[in-house]
């Protein structure tokens, strides 16, 4: 009888325990967030189709639609910030957001950096070359050699330019995406170096334009996946939100999600 | 901080300073020489190109310089017309330039007694030489405080050429933030070079004004 008891009561306490410390860890992050009750997240909205504005002038895209999904999933109410994304950084630093969603790539150097956590992998990329549909002097990836490639400010495509040409690229700089395409248009460069799901984006519609698949290798920097960013002063939400994340990619949402935003051209 | 990030970046960005400082260098230059002339337009006498001078110097201070280069670097080759990004920013930072050295000089022009400019004439002193070696040295005191503020402005402003892809220094400073994430590190010294070159152009005002200003 003794024995029986003890049989019931040894789970029964295991389960109280961990019951328990879900509920402190829960508490952990919530006194640590930036507006009780709410998950402040910078996103900057201009690079569809993960952030971008809807048109209905809110704020839209897979990750910010991931970050809805996953708050939900936390009980969380969610309140998004539109900043640069050189600004989101410095805020997370500064303690204005508890997470940043803006296509972000999981690369070594974020991985290592002490400032930020990167959550669990969302969806896998690649950086390639979108060239013109018609009289494109360049066929693969590997044909940028001597040519004049566009890259976006502060994008990973013109470290990895360098990295793979060296001297034998010219890389221009662009401060956007719609800027770098025009000029592909208007034949100031042969390419623009970007990510594959970008590219779809911007392809999609418009047949002058075409994506060159495969796209560039490079260990640890292409292929690879878009990351969420946590607060470092928030490892406790960091857990929760991949734990969230886990649950989504079980459950099939978040496939679901990345068929909506994303689709299989 | 990290002092050994910074010495790692710091060549890039003083070469993007020397983008920056040559790119001032020239618009002040360019803008001076073009607003000479037309800031004597119809100071005496207004006619009607001094009206479509004013005209114009009134929409070019209007118009963002960011418009105007945006429109002439990416719009124009919708027409066919395509211009390097040097030439266009040259020419954008330039023209809005001009407009606001015109005001800065008339401002000044204005300030010297007429019965200077009527003693020359009726001495038979060209027109061309009364205005260059009488009133203008005269001008100078009033101008160079405001030109030189106004100098430190083309300085800073250099910073839309960033958007058609020069790589002057505030956009290689951005570069370098989103790369490394040390935007403290990078925009401090950023605005430090700023400084610098800010510095330096107060001197060369000051020297030019003991030199040229009258005795």
């Amino acid at each position: 009888m003794l024995s029986r008891l003890f049989a019931l009561a040894i789970p029964l306490s295991t389960s109280l325990a961990l019951a328990s410390t879900a509920c402190a860890q829960e508490l952990a992050y919530a006194s640590k967030l930036v507006s009780p009750g709410t998950i402040t997240i910078a996103t900057t909205g201009n690079a569809p189709p993960m952030t971008t504005m809807g048109g209905d002038g809110t704020l839209t895209g897979f990750d910010v639609e991931l970050c809805r999904t996953v708050a939900t999933g936390l009980k969380l109410k969610t309140e998004f910030v539109r900043v640069d994304f050189a600004a989101t950084i410095p805020g997370l630093k500064s303690g204005r957001f508890d997470m940043i969603c803006s296509a972000t790539a999981r690369t070594p150097q974020r991985l290592a950096s002490p400032d930020l956590f990167m959550t669990e992998p969302t969806v896998e990329n690649f950086s390639t070359l979108l060239v013109k549909a018609a009289g494109a002097t360049i066929a693969a990836v590997g044909d940028a050699k001597g040519k004049t490639i566009g890259v976006v400010r502060g994008g990973q495509e013109g470290k990895l330019l360098s990295d793979l040409f060296g001297e034998d690229v010219t890389v221009t700089t662009y401060p956007g995406i719609a800027e770098e395409i025009l000029d592909l248009k208007n034949g100031r460069i042969d390419a623009v170096a970007i990510n594959y799901i970008t590219a779809s984006h911007h392809v999609h519609g418009d047949p002058g334009l075409k994506i060159l698949v495969p796209g560039f290798e490079r260990d640890g920097v292409s292929p690879y996946t878009h990351a969420l960013i946590v607060s470092r002063s928030q490892p406790e939400l960091l857990e929760a939100v991949n734990g969230e994340l886990a649950r989504l990619k079980q459950s099939g949402e978040l496939a679901k999600l990345e068929e909506t935003w994303i689709g299989r051209n | 901080m990290d002092f050994g990030f910074l010495v790692e970046s710091l060549p890039i960005l003083l070469r993007a300073a020397w983008t920056t400082a040559w790119l001032t260098a020239a618009t002040l230059v360019l803008s001076t020489i073009v607003a000479l002339p037309l800031a004597v337009c119809g100071l005496r006498r207004p006619g009607r190109l001094s009206c479509v001078i004013q005209a114009c110097s009134t929409l070019m201070r209007s118009v963002p310089t960011l418009v105007i280069l945006f429109l002439v670097y990416y719009g124009l080759p919708e027409i066919g017309i395509v211009l390097p990004a040097l030439v266009t920013a040259l020419a954008g930072l330039m023209l809005s330039a001009v407009a606001y050295t015109m005001e800065i000089f008339r401002s000044g022009l204005k300030s010297v007694d007429p019965g200077q400019y009527e003693a020359a004439s009726a001495l038979g002193i060209p027109a061309w030489r009364v205005w260059i070696w009488i009133i203008y040295p005269q001008a100078l005191p009033v101008v160079v405080p405001t030109w030189l503020s106004n100098a430190t402005l083309i300085l800073k402003g250099t910073s839309v050429a960033s958007i058609i892809t020069i790589p002057e220094l505030t956009a290689k400073a951005n570069e370098l933030v989103a790369e490394s994430y040390r935007p403290f590190e990078i925009l401090l010294s950023t605005a430090a070079i700023y400084i610098l070159l800010g510095g330096l152009l107060s001197l060369i005002a000051r020297a030019s004004v003991r030199r040229w200003s009258p005795k």
